[in-house]
């Protein structure tokens, strides 16, 4: 609206691509892109996703909002990723400011800047991308000049405990995009025509369903430094609900999704088979937010995929869901897309398995040729934790898995698994090694009873995993402080001398410290946004890559700030405690989840309400909405 | 039958590798729903063939490339379809049939015609000119050449360039492909050009050759 539409094309071209590495991640005007003319648009978003071009192009949710927004005749959306180091230092040289990708204007110069919240160790990039593009990083001190400066937004999964970065964001969009963030457009474009100030606006846009203004919420700290409660304006909400697609069928998908010119990590087209999932994995934070389970019916499904193939060329389809092999009608769809496209050579891919055989079964169909690895996620070593963070999973499921894997051809598996769960002893940690050790035994009696048929196979070789577990908001496991980095040593010790004697066993774990971090922003509250400033001038970026992750100068960041990190990421809250995203509601109740917490406590399971009764969770009362499931039978 | 298509590369695309626009021309037969024909085995695969790989950052003003198709089809109508499926800065402007046993492209090209427009001040090019006129005159002009995770490696740009000629800023490069590798004509611009002035030209493929020993040439 009203802003420059200069370019900074020739200066990328001239100036900057021919100096960098890999220069085929910054061209935009991919194929499939939409051509938007941006002196007509009635408003301009730029949309950040905080890493590489290709972890962003990667994800679905930035090509949905691409599609949403610009689908939309009178508005325009462009992409904008984090530049890699080297880049970031010519820009800088040559004073170019942060551009979109897809015509190479200025971020600055949109009207609205999105950026999309995946991750807390991406935080630092953030801050990063809004100081490339010439933004001041504070939201009190982009409101002064009315509306000189963009409005920057967020939204995503870390935007369910928003509090670290609401210094820095004059708005959040809590839930899922599609719908609100056409609506927030709408309400900027009138606002602006009607001459209403900057703050005026945010306050109009706080009455918007699902959208956090958070200058308008003032947390008030008890003298020992507990969050007490938020002091909120009147007109705010005292609550954000989330938002939510209640009809996945009709909801806007991209068919014609953008190919990419430079390989991305998911270079394939994609469908998206559901939202949500239930299995109420204690632990997870995406089985609460997502909730509930809208799967898409098979005929969408085919129509989609048969689009999405001819309209982009992949020879690759992705079905993505949180837990695709739990769609009600998984193995016809397989079938049916199979019999639709493999005659071109197209395959078939699912993002996770299930550990069990079935699922197992459902890869093997796809894979028909190569066979890589397989990977399966037990996530703890003994029934007893199994049951605790209510992975829905048993022992015979694993050895099933396993078997029908062994059966199907492969000879590498890949086991996730967490260290620093609640509830957690030794004895659990030495129950990941001694599952290892029955996987390759099994491996070992299969190889075995090959040789008889005088076929010789390759050795089972695993490769163990170990994340340290990281307490998110919105889970039953909010409450529970994260294991000290001393004890996680420990762990992590203990770990390796259990695995050193195992033969074709592989062991990794986790950056301990990087887990910590992870700790601190995930339950953190808003006074960390001092800290993110201190680290971002210390120059902290790009944490999530090994290379660049700088645990020393975060260290010296908390220190600045005043803030002892290992009080927020061990902090056990109480239940009558005011959680720094009480405020945040997701629709899932917190009775609920403390109810989950105790059940835990007892290693007591809660099934899944796809197999079971209504657990209560609160979901479905609190958005007006219930689980969707498809027909179990596919039309021929 | 097989096509032989010309197409152009330019604007920001010219920065994309030689891997990435196989890939890009792959996708886009496929949108294009062409009738190609595919290599047997595991793992099939169009069967599209282009010629020798251009350097990041050139244009491309007449590349070839060479398709078979699984069914006969006007090369105008080839022409049509892929263009529909390619992106802005990629199109094909000329197609032709061949002969199914025509020799491959990559063996058969052994010349390249380069054009590098210098955006330079007079002095300075006047500079480079002088420079480009004594690179001319010598018998031997020796560069070392950096090569990632090798050692360095003595080169002699001058035995690498078969002719060149100015039109005002515009230097017109002749290099020949040899069985011992070829200089790059960014080499032999960034010898031309004073130290720290960047890559301060737009430099272009022009032209694809089979040269024969008589020195004739001809567009394959």
């Amino acid at each position: 609206m009203y802003k420059t539409a200069k370019s900074w094309a020739a200066e990328v071209e001239s100036q900057l691509l021919p100096y960098v590495d890999k220069p085929a991640q910054y061209l935009g005007g991919e194929y499939n892109t939409v051509e938007k003319d941006w002196q007509q648009a009635a408003a301009t978003m730029a949309l950040l996703f905080p890493d590489l071009y290709e972890i962003g192009m990667s994800h679905l949710g930035m090509r949905i909002l691409y599609e949403v927004v610009n689908k939309r005749p009178e508005y325009l959306l462009e992409r904008v990723f984090a530049p890699a180091t080297d880049m970031e230092k010519l820009m800088r040289e040559k004073h170019i400011p942060l551009f979109s990708w897809d015509n190479y204007h200025a971020v600055r110069d949109f009207d609205i800047v999105g950026v999309t919240l995946q991750y807390e160790m991406s935080f630092s990039n953030i801050l990063n991308m809004l100081d490339l593009a010439g933004l001041p990083l504070l939201a009190a001190d982009r409101a002064g000049d009315g509306w000189q400066w963009p409005l920057v937004v967020a939204g995503g999964p870390c935007a369910y405990n928003p509090e670290p970065l609401a210094d820095f964001f004059d708005l959040f969009i809590i839930g899922e995009g599609e719908d609100v963030e056409p609506e927030l457009l709408d309400l900027y474009t009138e606002c602006r025509r009607a001459g209403l100030s900057r703050e005026q606006f945010l306050h109009r846009a706080a009455a918007l369903p699902g959208i956090y203004v958070p200058q308008l919420y003032q947390p008030v700290y008890t003298e020992d430094g507990r969050l007490k409660a938020m002091q909120i304006e009147p007109d705010a909400p005292a609550r954000v609900q989330k938002r939510l697609v209640q009809d996945m069928n009709t909801a806007l998908f991209p068919e014609c999704q953008i190919v990419p010119f430079a390989q991305i990590v998911h270079d394939r087209a994609v469908i998206e088979v559901m939202r949500g999932c239930n299995r109420g994995c204690r632990f997870c934070q995406a089985g609460i937010i997502y909730r509930p389970v809208r799967e898409k019916s098979p005929e969408v499904l085919r129509a989609q995929a048969a689009k999405a193939l001819t309209a982009t060329g992949y020879d690759e389809l992705g079905m993505i869901s949180l837990s695709t092999a739990d769609y009600s009608c998984v193995s016809p769809l397989i079938d049916q897309l199979l019999a639709d496209h493999s005659a071109d050579g197209v395959s078939v891919s699912l993002p996770s398995l299930r550990v069990d055989a079935v699922s197992v079964g459902l890869a093997d169909k796809l894979q028909t040729v190569r066979k890589g690895g397989l990977t399966l996620a037990p996530e703890a070593g003994t029934q007893r934790l199994r049951d605790i963070i209510n992975k829905g999973v048993n022992e015979e499921d694993i050895f099933a898995a396993v078997q029908a894997a062994l059966t199907a051809g492969w000879n590498t598996i890949k086991l996730y698994f967490m260290a620093g769960l609640p509830y957690e002893t030794d004895d659990d940690l030495r129950g990941i090694a001694q599952l290892a050790r029955q996987i390759l035994a099994l491996g070992r009696s299969r190889a075995a009873a090959a040789d008889m048929d005088a076929k010789p196979r390759r050795p089972l070789n695993i490769t163990v995993s170990v994340a340290f577990f990281v307490p998110k908001a919105h889970t039953p496991f909010q409450w529970f402080g994260q294991n000290s980095r001393t004890e996680l040593q420990r762990k992590r010790e203990l770990l390796f001398a259990e695995f050193k004697d195992i033969r074709g066993a592989r062991l990794n774990c986790h950056d301990i410290e990087l887990s910590f971090l992870e700790g601190v922003f995930s339950r953190g509250d808003r006074r960390l946004g001092q800290v993110l400033l201190a680290a971002h001038k210390l120059g902290c970026k790009f944490d999530s890559w090994h290379e660049h992750f700088a645990y020393d100068k975060w260290l010296q960041a908390f220190d600045q700030a005043g803030i002892d990190p290992a009080e927020y990421a061990e902090r056990q809250f109480a239940q009558e405690d005011c959680l720094p995203w009480e405020h945040i509601d997701c629709g899932v109740s917190k009775k609920w989840l403390w109810q989950e917490w105790e059940k835990a406590a007892r290693a007591e399971k809660t099934l899944d309400c796809r197999q079971g009764p209504c657990n209560g969770c609160g979901i479905c009362p609190a958005l007006g909405c219930e689980n969707r499931y498809c027909e179990s039978e596919v039309a021929e | 039958m097989s096509i032989r298509f010309v197409y152009q590369v330019d604007g920001v695309l010219k920065f994309l590798s030689h891997l990435d626009l196989l890939k890009l021309f792959n996708r886009a037969l496929l949108r294009a729903s062409l009738p190609v024909a595919y290599s047997e085995g595991f793992n099939p695969h169009p069967k599209i063939s282009f010629g020798p790989p251009r350097g990041v950052g050139q244009e491309g003003r007449r590349e070839l490339g060479d398709l078979q198709l699984k069914e006969p089809l006007q090369p105008e109508v080839v022409m049509q379809r892929l263009n529909l499926a390619l992106p802005k800065n990629l199109r094909v402007v000329a197609a032709k049939e061949i002969a199914d046993d025509a020799p491959a492209l990559m063996a058969e090209i052994n010349l390249a015609v380069y054009e590098a427009e210098f955006i330079l001040e007079p002095a300075l090019l006047a500079a480079v000119k002088d420079k480009a006129a004594a690179f001319w005159a010598a018998d031997r002009v020796e560069i070392l050449r950096k090569r990632p995770k090798k050692r360095d490696k003595m080169i002699d740009l001058r035995a690498g360039v078969q002719y060149l000629e100015w039109q005002d800023n515009t230097l017109c490069l002749e290099i020949p492909f040899a069985e011992t590798g070829s200089v790059k004509p960014a080499e032999v611009l960034q010898y031309l050009l004073p130290p720290g002035c960047g890559a301060a030209y737009r430099l272009a493929r022009v032209g694809l050759f089979v040269q024969s020993a008589d020195n004739q040439r001809r567009e394959p």
